[in-house]
């Protein structure tokens, strides 16, 4: 009895269904709303040139490697991290195309922190160290992210 | 598409992005979304999304490369111009490039690609990317595809393309992923990398930029449940969420009721990971509004910013 009950809501309810729009009590309205935004636009050369310079002025460019970074502050694994004053952000890793049997890190960005000769590869987010070269004779020249890192 | 309705589009959308996103944006087309610790301290870094790119505003890209890799370069970006239409220029000097690229060949890896510098922009609450780098190591042992092909791997990075398309946590660590379709964004170590960007690759681009939308978008109602039902294909192959209005004609024009964003993000290890239907329901209880006309409109979203064509559904009674 339950099966024929719900069997027969289920029919009338696909007829109320596709007959919807026929029966429906109010004009149907018109055309739908407007476009939404797209995007794409270029920039002349002079354009770009102006607008490069007014950004400068601006002072709204940071860096995030190079050698501006010496000794900067940095968030890795989930604390700031005062880097030491010869060590800065080489690179802010947003890609890579890894070698087959080369560090492949799996978190990105990563940094890559130099110091001398010496580089490490950390992920921020978790303070992974992916990769490690350290020249010979400074086999500390990391550790002072030892406490905020995980092998 | 004809040229003068895809010019005319450029200039619309041209004039749209200037009124949402203001000057800043309007430059450069990367926002630096990976961690709100690395937002310039003035910003919230709204745009907090890990691994996920933001792509929009100008859609040029100044290039300059170190001399050993000018060929390659110019045919890298030969090849994503003429498949996508994009415009990218040789800048007149490193220091007026959007990207640079460099060669390294002590570099670990086949290539990276690092932002270099950031610009704020108060209109989103978040930087953008000012300046990248992309570091090719040059000698030694190729990449399936060749050197020419990690550097159109790189620019598909900047231009707004994921690794491999994976989601975040899908790879194994340590190892590359290794994406079972033809792409550019394959690692230089898969199988799979073609020489320049395969049809995956450009029509993601494509979608990014133009016409990725919401695929047969259709509404319907049903008397038991008193709610707008939507379905749709993804059609913007697989990572982007999709922004749906949902509308209600009052008698005279059609009011909107709602917003939502919808996540259509499946993933690439599923097998319809770029045309999955997708579903969406809308109760009319919850708008307090009565029986009557109800519609949804929509386009793909690619991290706050309304990208690709707006599409809606047809319109349902609900009762």
């Amino acid at each position: 009895m339950k099966k024929v009950l719900v069997s027969g809501l289920t029919a009338a309810g696909l007829i109320l269904t596709a007959t919807a729009s026929l029966s429906a009590p109010v004009k149907a309205p018109p055309a739908a709303p407007a476009a939404a935004p797209a995007l794409a636009a270029s920039l002349a050369p002079a354009e770009k040139l102006r607008l490069q310079e007014q950004l400068e002025g601006d002072g709204r460019i940071q860096a995030l490697s190079g050698p501006r970074t010496l000794g900067a502050l940095v968030s890795i694994g989930g604390r700031k991290i005062q880097l030491p004053a010869d060590a800065f952000i080489a690179k802010f890793v947003v890609g890579i195309d890894c070698m087959p049997g080369g560090p492949c890190p799996d978190e990105l960005p990563f940094l890559i922190l130099a110091r001398g000769q010496s580089q490490v590869w950390v992920g921020p987010r978790t303070g992974r160290i992916f990769h490690e070269r350290t020249a010979p004779g400074h086999d500390q020249a990391f550790a002072f992210l030892r406490e905020v890192t995980q092998p | 598409m004809t040229r003068r309705p895809f010019l005319t589009t450029l200039v619309a959308a041209a004039m749209a992005l200037m009124l949402l996103a203001g000057t800043g944006s309007a430059h450069h087309f990367t926002y630096l979304g990976e961690d709100p610790d690395f937002q310039d301290g003035r910003w919230s870094g709204v745009e907090n999304y890990a691994f996920y790119w933001w792509s929009a505003a100008s859609s040029s890209l100044w290039w300059w490369a170190e001399s050993d890799l000018q060929t390659g370069t110019q045919t890298a970006v030969a090849n994503w111009q003429s498949a996508t239409g994009l415009p990218f220029y040789k800048a007149p000097s490193r220091a007026t490039a959007d990207l640079v690229i460099v060669e390294n060949n002590d570099l670990e890896a086949f290539g990276i690609v690092e932002l270099t510098e950031v610009a704020a922009d108060p209109g989103r609450d978040a930087n953008y990317t000012y300046r990248a780098q992309a570091t090719i190591r040059n000698s030694g042992e190729a990449p399936v595809g060749g050197w020419q092909a990690t550097i159109a791997h790189e620019i598909g990075h900047v231009i707004g393309l994921h690794e491999g398309y994976q989601d975040a946590n899908n790879e194994e660590e340590g190892e590359a992923f290794c994406n079972p379709q033809s792409t550019i964004m394959n690692s230089g170590s898969c199988a799979n990398r073609p020489e320049k960007p395969s049809s995956l690759d450009i029509n993601r681009v494509i979608n990014l930029y133009q016409t990725g939308e919401m695929l047969n978008l259709t509404s319907s109602s049903s008397w038991f449940t008193n709610s707008l039902h939507v379905t749709w294909q993804d059609g913007a192959w697989g990572e982007y969420e999709h922004r749906l209005y949902l509308y209600y004609w009052d008698g005279a024009k059609w009011a909107m009721l709602d917003h939502v964003s919808h996540t259509a993000q499946t993933g690439t290890r599923e097998s319809n990971w770029n045309n999955r239907t997708l579903t969406r329901t809308f109760p009319r209880s919850a708008y307090g509004k009565p029986a009557g006309y109800y519609m949804v409109c929509g386009y793909p979203l690619f991290r706050h910013g309304g990208v690709g064509t707006w599409r809606c559904s047809n319109y349902s009674w609900v009762y």
